[in-house]
C-alpha cells in the first residue's frame, strides 16, 4: 500500500491534527464522513480511523465542515450532522456533489456558522437598548439625559445664554433621539408594556 | 423579544419551497438549497429565524439509512403558514401605498 503524498512523516493526514483538537464526537463525524463516500479500495488505516486516499481539497472540505460545526456552537447542536447529510447529496437518485460543490457548501456552512456567532453577539449587546425602549418612560428619560447632556455641554461651553439662543437645536436634538429610538424600536419589535399592566405584574397576588 | 421577521427574496424562496413540501416528501438543508437556488450560507441561517419564531418544525430521519447520514427534515408549521400569509399581505399593502400608482391617470378618454 503506498502512502499518501500529502501525510506528514508521522504517517498522519493533517485533518487528523485538526479533529484531535476537537472533541470526541467529532471524530466519530469525521469517520463517518470519510467512510462515506470517499472509502476506496485503496483505503489505508490511521489509528482507529480509517482514511481513504483524500485530496488535500477533500479534506479542506471536511476540516471546513468540522470548523463550522464547532463555530456554530451547542445551540446548533445539530449542525455538522445535518450538514454531513446534506454533503452526501441524494445517494438515492444518484446525486452526489461534486469536490467544488462539497468545497462551495462547505464554505457555505462556515458562513452560516460566522452568521449565527454575529447574530449571538448582536442580541447579547442589544439587551440594554432593549430595556430601554420597552417602556415608555425610559425612552423619555434617555431623550432627557441627552438634551440635558447637550444643555450642559453649552453651557459649559459658552455660557447659560447660549441654552436661550440654541433652543431650537435642544429641541432638534431631542426629537431626533425621541425619533430614533422609536425607529429603533420598530425594527427591534418592540412594544411597550402600559404601566398599570406593569403593575399589575409587579403584585405578588398576581405573579 | 424576537425581531420581526424581514421578508427578504432569500427568505420568501425558502418559505416557499417549504410550502410545497409535504409530510410525505419533506425537504432538507440541501434540497432546500437547490429548490431555492440558494446557498447553505443563505439557507441556515434563514431556517434558524424561523424556528426560533415557530414557523417551521423540524424533525430527523426515523431510521438510519444505509450508505449515508440521517436527514433532518423541515416543515412549515400552520401557524407558520398563516403568519407567512398574513405578514405577505402586510407587506404588499405597505408596498402599494409607497408606489406610485398611475391607473387613475391611464384609460381617460380624451
Amino acid at each position: 500500500m503506498r502512502p499518501l503524498p500529502h501525510y506528514r512523516d508521522n504517517g498522519q493526514p493533517f485533518s487528523v491534527f485538526v479533529y484531535d483538537i476537537a472533541d470526541r464526537k467529532l471524530l466519530q463525524a469525521r469517520r463517518e464522513i470519510l467512510g462515506w463516500p470517499y472509502t476506496s479500495p485503496g483505503d489505508v488505516a490511521v489509528g482507529d480511523v480509517a482514511v481513504s486516499r483524500l485530496s488535500i481539497r477533500s479534506q479542506f472540505v471536511l476540516g471546513l465542515t468540522v470548523l463550522a460545526a464547532f463555530l456554530a456552537g451547542p445551540r446548533r447542536a445539530g449542525g455538522d450532522d445535518e450538514w454531513r447529510a446534506h454533503l452526501a447529496g441524494v445517494p438515492e437518485e444518484g446525486r452526489v456533489l461534486s469536490l467544488a460543490e462539497q468545497m462551495r457548501h462547505a464554505t457555505g456552512f462556515l458562513w452560516a456558522a460566522i452568521q449565527w456567532r454575529i447574530s449571538d453577539v448582536a442580541r447579547w449587546a442589544g439587551r440594554p437598548l432593549d430595556w430601554i425602549l420597552s417602556t415608555d418612560s425610559r425612552v423619555c428619560s434617555t431623550v432627557a439625559v441627552v438634551v440635558t447632556v447637550a444643555a450642559i455641554h453649552l453651557v459649559a461651553d459658552s455660557g447659560l445664554i447660549e441654552i436661550w439662543r440654541n433652543g431650537q437645536n435642544l429641541f432638534a436634538v431631542g426629537a431626533g433621539t425621541w425619533g430614533g429610538l422609536m425607529l429603533l424600536r420598530r425594527a427591534r419589535g418592540i412594544t411597550p408594556v402600559p404601566r398599570k399592566r406593569r403593575k399589575a405584574e409587579k403584585e405578588p397576588g398576581n405573579q | 423579544m424576537a425581531a420581526p421577521l424581514r421578508l427578504t427574496k432569500p427568505t420568501q424562496a425558502v418559505v416557499n419551497v417549504l410550502m410545497q413540501s409535504t409530510r410525505e416528501d419533506p425537504v432538507w438543508g440541501l434540497r432546500i438549497c437547490e429548490f431555492a437556488d440558494l446557498g447553505p450560507g443563505t439557507v441556515y441561517p434563514i431556517l434558524d429565524r424561523l424556528a426560533e419564531l415557530g414557523w417551521i418544525e423540524s424533525w430527523w430521519e426515523a431510521e438510519q439509512p444505509a450508505g449515508r447520514p440521517r436527514r433532518r427534515y423541515y416543515q412549515l408549521t400552520g401557524a407558520g403558514r398563516l403568519e407567512y400569509a398574513a405578514a405577505l399581505a402586510a407587506r404588499n399593502a405597505r408596498r402599494r401605498w409607497h408606489t406610485f400608482a398611475p391607473s387613475s391617470a391611464q384609460g381617460r378618454p380624451g
